[in-house]
């Protein structure tokens, strides 16, 4: 049977724990002396032949239905491969979810698998809000680990740690332990910013491959209520990468309908500083932003318009 | 706002029935590793098409998809396609598109259809350079003024074609085409959209 062999092949592949960037459709045979053949798997791009793939998809459903008879490691191998053919299958994804939630997968590799889905079906929804439970479940593990590691201090017992190198000032903690609590925090601060980095340039290429890709502008969106001192990093996203991306994207009006995202975001966050110099050179910023911007002013409009039905005469241009 | 391709063509004159291609360049980092392949052997069998069907001293505008080839058929046997997406400014393209030949023949004047090799690395630099229009220089922009001859805008590929061809028979016929490439565009006219699988 030759989606049987070409299952197990690809069963080989996944344990060997080699890396895996793209995933692919082929056209032409692969020779009969490869190592992986019939699959093609070279520098991490694997494909498979597409007289194969119906017959792979209909081997791994065949399986998925028995699903009751396998066992726990068979069947996170087989939703693997069943995603990697149709990434639309939610019962699949489903599963895969209960295994996260039961500690059975790693959640970052789990987003690496789910980058190679994403590259090639980058409009999938039910992809985009299994991303976002994997990141949850990510931060909510590393935050463990930070607890875990500063709780066995024996003079921390009743410290909640925040991300933000808030120490408790009441302990009575030595100046070696505070440290030692810093540098665990401030490591955490590192992985949740390298983790977050690779999430924005996720998102900014699946932008990329299909304009104007809802999914993916408002899982950009909901990436900013993890970081904890959003303000600088906003204010380089506005005024650096978005701007780039605009110029380079102009019909994509959902990357305007992020920048405006990215206004209110600042405004909200200024709010909450309350300082008025640095509220003037924004606003300067903002009608600077507006002006060059001939669709944003125009969303802007319909905003007010919309706002002023309602009765409301809208935070945004009131305080200006 | 991307060009996908440039491709620099000798066509008409000395003895010569097909286009040859003289030099190209390719900027398809934004295609998946397998389309690459695909990609490249569309452009070039495009441009191919496009060339043959563009008179001389005319400048074309081709809509495939979303994505617009911009050819110029010079007076001087010379001949250079780019395919950009629907966003690039045309001016700009045309602008590149002189700007390719004209550095062509700075090196190569008089030579051609002598020499076997053209060695022409300019080519790659200039895509690279022109990928961002804003960033190019304005004055040589304002310069290369069109001339009278206006630009023909065609809505599809299938328009260029004589009468009676069909894209189909030159895709079977083609060399330049892998089998690769032509499964696909059978399969993909199958669905009548992009291959769903793909």
């Amino acid at each position: 049977m030759e989606g049987e062999r070409i299952y197990t092949k690809l069963q080989q592949i996944f344990n060997s724990g080699q890396k895996i960037k793209e995933f692919g459709v082929i056209f032409e045979h692969v020779s009969v002396n490869s190592e992986y053949y019939p699959l093609f798997f070279e520098e991490g791009n694997l494909g498979v032949h597409y007289q194969n793939i119906l017959s792979l998809l209909q081997f791994s459903l065949c399986l998925f239905n028995q699903r009751s008879t396998l066992s726990e490691k068979e069947i996170l191998i087989l939703t693997k491969i069943l995603l990697l053919v149709n990434p639309g299958f939610v019962t699949a994804l489903n599963k895969r979810r209960t295994y996260l939630y039961n500690g059975s997968i790693n959640p970052e590799k789990e987003l690496d698998y789910l980058d190679i889905l994403l590259a090639r079906h980058p409009k999938i929804q039910e992809l985009w809000i299994y991303r976002f439970d994997i990141l949850e479940e990510y931060f909510k593990q590393n935050k463990n680990q930070i607890n875990n590691i500063n709780n066995k201090n024996p003079n921390n017992n009743n410290n909640n740690k925040k991300e933000n190198n808030n120490v408790n000032s009441n302990s009575n903690s030595s100046s070696n332990n505070n440290n030692k609590e810093e540098n665990n925090n401030n490591k955490n601060n590192k992985e949740i910013n390298e983790r977050l980095e690779k999430e924005f340039s996720i998102c900014s290429k699946c932008a990329d491959i299909y304009p104007r890709n809802y999914y993916a502008w408002t899982y950009r969106i909901k990436l900013w209520k993890h970081l904890s001192d959003p303000l600088s990093l906003l204010l380089e996203e506005l005024n650096v990468t978005m701007k780039q991306f605009v110029k380079k994207h102009l019909s994509d009006y959902s990357a305007l309908n992020y920048r405006q995202f990215l206004l209110k975001e600042i405004e909200t966050q200024l709010k909450k500083k309350k300082k008025k110099k640095k509220k003037k050179n924004n606003k300067m910023k903002y009608w600077i932003c507006i002006s060059k911007n001939y669709y944003l002013f125009r969303i802007c409009n319909q905003i007010t318009l919309g706002l002023s039905r309602l009765g409301n005469t809208g935070n945004l241009f009131s305080n200006l | 706002m991307k060009i996908l391709s440039l491709c620099l063509y000798q066509w008409r004159g000395n003895n010569i029935t097909e286009p040859k291609l003289l030099a190209s360049a390719f900027e398809l980092s934004s295609f998946g590793f397998f389309k690459r392949k695909a990609v490249q052997e569309w452009c070039v069998f495009i441009s191919d098409t496009l060339v043959k069907r563009t008179n001389e001293s005319q400048r074309q505008s081709v809509k495939e998809n979303n994505y617009l080839c911009h050819v110029h058929n010079r007076f001087d046997n010379l001949a250079c396609v780019a395919v950009c997406d629907s966003e690039y400014t045309p001016r700009v393209a045309f602008a590149l598109l002189n700007k390719v030949m004209d550095d062509f023949n700075e090196i190569y004047e008089n030579k051609l259809g002598k020499l076997e090799e053209y060695p022409f690395e300019q080519i790659g630099q200039l895509l690279t350079k022109f990928q961002d229009p804003n960033q190019v220089d304005k004055l040589s922009k304002i310069q290369r003024t069109l001339d009278e001859t206006t630009i023909v805008l065609q809505d599809t590929i299938e328009k260029v074609l004589e009468r009676g061809e069909k894209l189909e028979n030159l895709v079977d016929r083609s060399e330049v085409l892998s089998m690769q490439s032509k499964q696909f565009y059978k399969t993909a006219k199958k669905h009548n959209s992009c291959c769903i699988i793909c």
